[in-house]
């Protein structure tokens, strides 16, 4: 009896094993099927076979979206679903790297910048740029020549972006309520915001009796939660930025981080900045806990649905945060953070697809707010409704991930008003910070090529100098002059090579723009006529 | 009575050899004898080749600009030129120093714990309790450094942590403990003994039940008692698995835990903290530097082989038996 109970348990599990590599094999005949059906003409009526990558969005199997997209743009989508960031770039190299497997939309991001160059090299990425000019109606009216410029290669286009931030999408919050429980005006002056500070962090603003508040806190080891401390200065630590006379410099060595770091050192020395804003932190639980007074960072925490805004008021049901205009420093000067106007992430179409001009279009369509909207919200009525001009969802986040809402995020995404999960009050918010960020984004260069030897050779080690002696200055462990000798240091460890390069790469790549504004302007705009 | 003792120690040890004198019979004998064995050990030995040393050509990668798309053999030979991006870098000996004092930390304390908590262990007389004790102390090896660190970070806090209420409540000044070049290497140890010494106890309890009862048995007929039998039985009798294990960390010593240190260090610590892999790791995200990460590894590895090696022929040479 336990003899043949052992016999069949054995088999059992061979069986097993065998079902699950015949799946495996299932999988990969259907894919390369797609890629198989060698020069034929897709007929009007046959639906356009498209293998997609996906990393964003729920990545539901068969969802309600997938099927109501296939029947809008008449296709049949064959979505490849990527594993987690752990192993998407393995994933993504492997499906490039075999013809059978190669999707024809590949979904990528900056990290694998160096690939893309390869897989450009290697003929493997085509280039969009004749179907941008004959049916990209949707991107050019959606995305503007400074963010297209960064998909412009040589003439011609490889890459469009997934994912683009909008052009600014943090500002200064505060604490209304403990400003109205200290008789406090709203600061606009850094004088006043670190006296603000000073009363958040002694004067006990939530009259609970204890003394543990903090005036500022943000998230932990990232330059620009320090922004109303450095941006009054023009200092920009993490950056290169554009100098008055034209130059390229690395924004840690200019001077005025010096005078920006010393007022930041004060302050923590009075206790008035969170400690773990330099070794680690979650902010998101910092927020939520209320026990700071200011913090520089997202402006989507004002819709109503913000999930961190919903437990914050949960947890303290008297606080109420608001927005505030970006701090002026002592010569009046006030930026908010631009964003980098390339995207973050992209879409290339590659040798894979059999008819790369229809994919093309699909992919356009993809881009207008009507399909946008069905795609990451539903259908009006059925699965949202808008009251008062407010988004209101009608489905449980279950429900929204089963019928895979927000399947293409990532692929095309929409910043403006077809984003309807923003209030009218958080798009105007977005307008008024694109303004208000315009002064940084006049001086910070953002590279288009990702890829600079020098940099790539002495980058890492210059940015463990700056932040090791940066924070150590905050601390108040180092002096205020170890400044100097960071600048020295800076210089002699590859920062003068580092400098020229970047100013190498920034001519060029002003030549570059405007080469490329004319084929925007006598090409691409065309479009509109 | 030490004599007596000395000499049912030599037995007691022969027997745990199976009886097998060494250097006897050869080895086609052997294997006709013992086949089914050999067969046993045959498909671990093939997925030991294959996917072990088979793959150690990769290694030539360290001697190349490894280009993912060219692939390993169309990738330009550069030499040495990595392991001088590795060795020339001002910051150089400090990661060095840092890598070989926190890992001789680590063994300093961590390597003698696991001993000590296992004779503790196996002093218990109640058995559920001890079985209880033994189940709660393995756990903390299961959990991963990613969710341990978190808990440490919370744990530290230097408003809200639990430490530094307890320190508050006593009238002291509160620390922020991972900003603080003095206390972060200690953080590091206690943490990684924290970890890990409930696994490690594993091997030591398994060679401490091994041990002959009768042992026991006549000395406490000779008057000894607990803390003499476990100087002059347990003890000896672990001798050998000590030694093995001691060889094998010493072979570890250029991994001083990535995952802890990179999850836990700041700029703050970077001084004492920043060791190897840390390093590399941060040139690696600039580039997807593979090359860099694989001449640092191909280093770490030729050292510790010249470690174990040595500490083989020296242990062999006190007359015990050695690695191999």
């Amino acid at each position: 009896m336990k003899k043949w109970l052992t016999f069949l348990l054995i088999l059992f599990l061979m069986i097993i094993n065998v079902v699950g590599c015949e799946s495996t094999r299932e999988n990969s005949n259907a894919s390369s099927s797609n890629g198989d059906t060698s020069g034929e003409e897709v007929a009007k009526d046959q639906p356009l076979k498209i293998t997609m990558t996906l990393m964003g969005g729920p990545k539901t199997e068969s969802s309600w979206v997938e099927k109501e997209l296939e029947k809008e743009l008449n296709v049949d989508f064959n979505f490849i679903m990527l594993p987690g960031w752990e192993e998407v770039k393995t994933k993504i190299n492997l499906l490039m790297s075999d013809p059978d497997q190669m999707p024809d939309v590949l979904w990528w991001w900056n990290d694998m910048y160096k690939e893309f160059q390869q897989w450009v090299a290697a003929g493997l990425i085509v280039d969009m740029m004749p179907y941008l000019k004959k049916h990209g109606v949707n991107y050019l009216k959606y995305y503007g020549s400074d963010v297209l410029f960064y998909s412009y290669q040589d003439g011609k286009i490889y890459r469009l972006p997934g994912d683009v931030a909008e052009p600014s999408c943090m500002t200064t919050i505060i604490r209304k309520d403990w400003l109205d429980n200290l008789g406090l005006n709203i600061p606009t002056t850094l004088e006043e915001y670190i006296n603000v500070l000073r009363a958040f962090t002694y004067n006990d603003p939530d009259r609970n009796g204890k003394d543990d508040t903090y005036g500022f806190s943000g998230q932990a080891r990232e330059w620009r939660s320090f922004a109303p401390f450095l941006y009054p200065f023009k200092a920009d630590p993490g950056n290169f930025v554009v100098t008055e006379d034209g130059t390229v410099k690395h924004g840690s060595v200019l001077p005025q981080v010096k005078q920006a770091l010393k007022v930041i050192q004060d302050c923590y020395k009075e206790g008035l900045i969170d400690p773990t804003i330099l070794t680690s932190n979650d902010f998101n639980e910092i927020f939520v806990n209320g026990k700071f007074g200011s913090a520089y960072r997202w402006i989507l925490y004002f819709n109503p649905s913000n999930n961190q805004m919903r437990s914050f008021k949960a947890n303290n049901p008297n606080g109420e945060y608001i927005y505030i205009e970006p701090i002026k420093g002592p010569d009046g000067f006030s930026t908010d953070e631009p964003e980098d106007p390339a995207g973050w992430c992209y879409v290339s179409i590659t040798k894979a697809a059999e008819n790369p001009e229809e994919v093309f279009k699909v992919l356009d369509r993809l881009m207008s707010p009507e399909i946008f909207k069905l795609q990451a919200f539903g259908r009006e009525n059925e699965h949202y409704r808008i009251v008062d001009g407010m988004m209101e969802s009608l489905v449980s986040p279950e429900e929204s991930t089963s019928l895979g809402l927000g399947l293409l995020t990532w692929i095309s995404s929409r910043k403006d008003e077809a984003n309807i999960i923003n209030t009218p009050e958080v798009i105007e918010l977005f307008k008024r910070r694109e303004q208000t960020s315009q002064p940084m984004r006049e001086i910070r260069v953002w590279f288009k090529e990702r890829t600079r030897p020098k940099w790539a050779e002495y980058g890492a080690d210059l940015e463990t100098l700056r932040d090791e002696i940066f924070y150590g200055i905050i601390t108040g462990e180092l002096p205020i002059d170890e400044f100097d000798r960071y600048v020295e240091e800076f210089y002699a460890r590859g920062g003068r090579e580092v400098e020229e390069e970047a100013n190498e790469f920034y001519q060029r790549q002003l030549k570059e723009q405007k080469e490329f504004m004319e084929i925007y302007k006598n090409e691409l705009m065309r479009i509109n006529n | 009575m030490k004599s007596l003792q000395r000499g049912q120690l030599k037995i007691a040890n022969i027997i745990q050899d199976n009886g097998v004198l060494k250097g006897r019979g050869n080895i086609g004998r052997d294997i006709k004898r013992d086949k089914y064995l050999y067969l046993l050990l045959l498909p671990g030995i093939i997925c030991l080749f294959i996917f072990r040393y088979i793959p150690m050509y990769g290694v030539v990668i360290a001697f190349k600009e490894y280009n993912i798309f060219a692939g390993i053999a169309n990738s330009p030979w550069v030499g040495f030129l990595q392991f001088e991006r590795l060795f020339r870098n001002p910051e150089f000996s400090r990661i060095l120093r840092n890598t070989i004092l926190i890992s001789a930390y680590k063994l300093l304390w961590g390597f003698p714990a696991p001993i000590i908590l296992a004779l503790l262990l196996n002093e218990l007389k109640n058995q559920r309790f001890k079985k209880f004790t033994q189940t709660v102390l393995y756990l903390p090896h299961f959990i991963s450094w990613v969710i341990f660190a978190g808990i440490i970070v919370a744990f530290l806090n230097p408003t809200t942590g639990v430490i530094n209420d307890i320190i508050s409540y006593f009238g002291g000044r509160k620390i922020d403990f991972l900003a603080n070049k003095r206390m972060f290497r200690s953080i590091l140890v206690i943490t990684d003994l924290y970890k890990g010494v409930g696994w490690g106890t594993i091997v030591y309890l398994a060679a401490i039940s091994n041990i002959d009862p009768t042992l026991y048995e006549a000395a406490i007929v000779d008057g000894a008692n607990r803390f003499r039998q476990m100087w002059h039985i347990t003890l000896p009798s672990i001798r050998s698995v000590v030694v093995i294990l001691l060889i094998l960390s010493l072979g570890n010593i250029l991994n001083a835990g990535f995952e802890q240190i990179f999850l836990l260090y700041n700029p703050l610590v970077y001084e004492v903290a920043d060791i190897i892999d840390t390093f590399v790791y941060r040139r690696g995200l600039v580039e997807s530097n593979y090359s860099l990460g694989a001449a640092a590894g191909l280093f770490k590895n030729v050292v510790a082989l010249i470690l174990i090696w040595s500490a083989n022929h020296i242990v062999k040479s006190f007359g015990e038996d050695g690695l191999w």
